[in-house]
């Protein structure tokens, strides 16, 4: 065998085989976006554009329920992408009731909505509500990118029975962040500002927030050439599928918490510093005392890690960790690989059923 | 990933070009003259907008036409009103659970009142026994009392 491979390797063509990988890549490319199918689920709790979601375990190992906050800037449905291999199917089958909130996307009649409605109004009665439809005493909250954020925030101040807090690639320190060094002191010092720009839209298009994340990916031919090189392999053009519509199914955002956002956690990075209010009261993340586990992925283009591992020092829990994970920022969830990131550390803290 | 994959090489040799010209991509952006023109950009098409909003609401004026700010006013009403409902449904859960907490105790006091009636119950037959015996003792008491009466009435007559 060779010392060092070559790049370039070009074995003998096979029309049928290459025909047939074309064919598929015109039907995919060509043809209409593929449905998804969920888990079993129930609808428990409606209001406005948001949905909680009732996945129930097929067979149920724990009493301790988990309830799934995903990122206000993408579609939840990332976590229950397809009924086998998705983070919701992987976490129901090692016996975990899961209750997921989808934010859903907002109109023009929601451009007022700030964090302090979605923290307050919606992620508080929500878990209330989850509580309650449950029956447990107790909950695991899992926050995923801003989701994380602001059940960081959630937690830092409720009444309510949370046991343990995982979160999953969390910006909390935005002192760094993954564009150049000129853009960040440009929005450091407010030289570029939205403010204006999320007056006059008032609800932030969706295609604004996907050309953002376009930018951010810079040269993303990776999946297309991931397609043409796997195109034979029906199983992985299905997922390929899926996850082409989920990146270009973007969200809408409100205008008021879209300016929120950039100015108090962008711009002035007030959720370290321990400035932020919410709901008129001063988040104080020492406030969190309950189990807490921070993930980090290695290959996440959107989060980097010096944003996520500030919190370690900031919460007061005694029982924390800190799990930095081989995966990138949407592979994570798009794999199911993070609910057995989570298990063995969840599974501890979690109460058992009893007869188990 | 299959070894015979005549794509693999194309995949490698993409996945070297992309990461570096993603770096060449970083750079080259990471200059003040492109900071400025992006917020010139960002001003430019603000105060674009505003002006379309602006237009399209006094054309929709003048023609007496609802815009889409009218129906997302409408739209709020009803999502104020759905907020009504939860604050509703909470407070009957509220009243359910004081409910079943007052039948709780209610229950608990019941179950004692219960208690209590089954103890005097049991008393007032343990007295009814002792009345019937004391009732017979007396009886009993009559009837020797009868016998030495009857004894006394006999010795005199004999002594007469």
């Amino acid at each position: 065998m060779m010392a060092v491979k070559s790049l370039v390797n070009i074995p003998a063509l096979d029309i049928e085989s290459e025909r047939q990988r074309w064919n598929t890549i015109y039907k995919v490319l060509s043809g209409p976006k593929p449905d998804i199918e969920s888990t079993p689920r129930k609808a428990v709790w409606k209001k406005n554009k948001s949905v909680l979601w009732y996945h129930p375990a097929p067979e149920k190992k724990y009493t301790t329920p988990l309830f799934l906050v995903y990122s206000l800037l993408n579609k939840a449905y990332i976590l229950d992408i397809s009924e086998d291999g998705s983070v919701i199917g992987n976490l129901t089958k090692q016996g975990y009731d899961v209750y997921l909130l989808d934010w859903g996307s907002p109109g023009l009649e929601d451009k007022d909505l700030t964090l302090d409605h979605y923290i307050y109004d919606y992620l508080e009665v929500a878990v209330k509500r989850a509580l309650r439809h449950s029956g447990a005493k107790e909950i695991s909250l899992v926050g995923y990118c801003i989701g994380g954020t602001l059940s960081a925030i959630l937690t830092s101040f409720t009444d309510l029975p949370i046991k343990n807090l995982i979160l999953a690639a969390v910006p909390i320190d935005y002192s760094d962040l993954i564009v150049p060094d000129k853009w960040v002191k440009a929005i450091q010092k407010g030289t570029l500002n939205f403010d204006r720009f999320a007056d006059a839209y008032e609800v932030i298009p969706s295609e604004f927030l996907y050309a953002i994340f376009m930018g951010l990916q810079g040269f993303n031919i990776g999946p297309t050439i991931n397609l043409v090189t796997r195109a034979t392999d029906q199983k992985y053009v299905d997922k390929w599928r899926r996850m082409d519509k989920w990146m270009k199914d973007a969200v809408t955002f409100s205008g008021a918490a879209f300016k929120q956002m950039f100015n108090e956690l962008y711009k002035d990075n007030k959720l370290v510093k321990g400035e932020m209010k919410i709901g008129g009261q001063k988040v104080d993340l020492a406030n969190i005392k309950c189990s807490t586990l921070v993930i980090t992925s290695t290959r996440d283009e959107l989060v980097l890690e010096s944003q996520s591992l500030p919190v370690m020092d900031l919460i007061s829990s005694e029982d924390k960790t800190y799990q930095h994970v081989e995966a990138g920022h949407v592979s994570l969830c798009l794999t199911g690989m993070f609910a057995f990131a989570i298990d063995p550390w969840l599974s501890e803290r979690s109460t058992k059923v009893k007869g188990i | 990933m299959s070894e015979n994959n005549s794509y693999d090489s194309v995949r490698r040799v993409s996945e070297v070009w992309e990461k570096g010209l993603n770096g060449l991509l970083f750079q080259s952006i990471d200059n003040n003259p492109l900071i400025q023109i992006t917020k010139l950009g960002i001003d430019a098409n603000s105060r674009y907008i505003e002006m379309l909003k602006r237009n399209r609401e006094l054309m929709a004026n003048f023609m007496n036409l609802p815009t889409k700010n009218d129906v997302a006013n409408a739209v709020k009403q009803t999502i104020q009103a759905e907020e009504k409902i939860d604050i509703l449904e909470e407070q009957i859960w509220n009243l359910q659970e004081s409910f079943a907490l007052a039948t709780e105790e209610q229950n608990k006091m019941l179950g004692e009142i219960i208690k209590f009636t089954k103890h005097i119950h049991s008393e007032w037959e343990k007295t009814t026994q002792e009345l019937a015996k004391l009732a017979e003792m007396q009886n009993e008491f009559e009837a020797m009392k009868k016998l030495l009466q009857k004894e006394k009435k006999e010795k005199v007559q004999t002594a007469k």
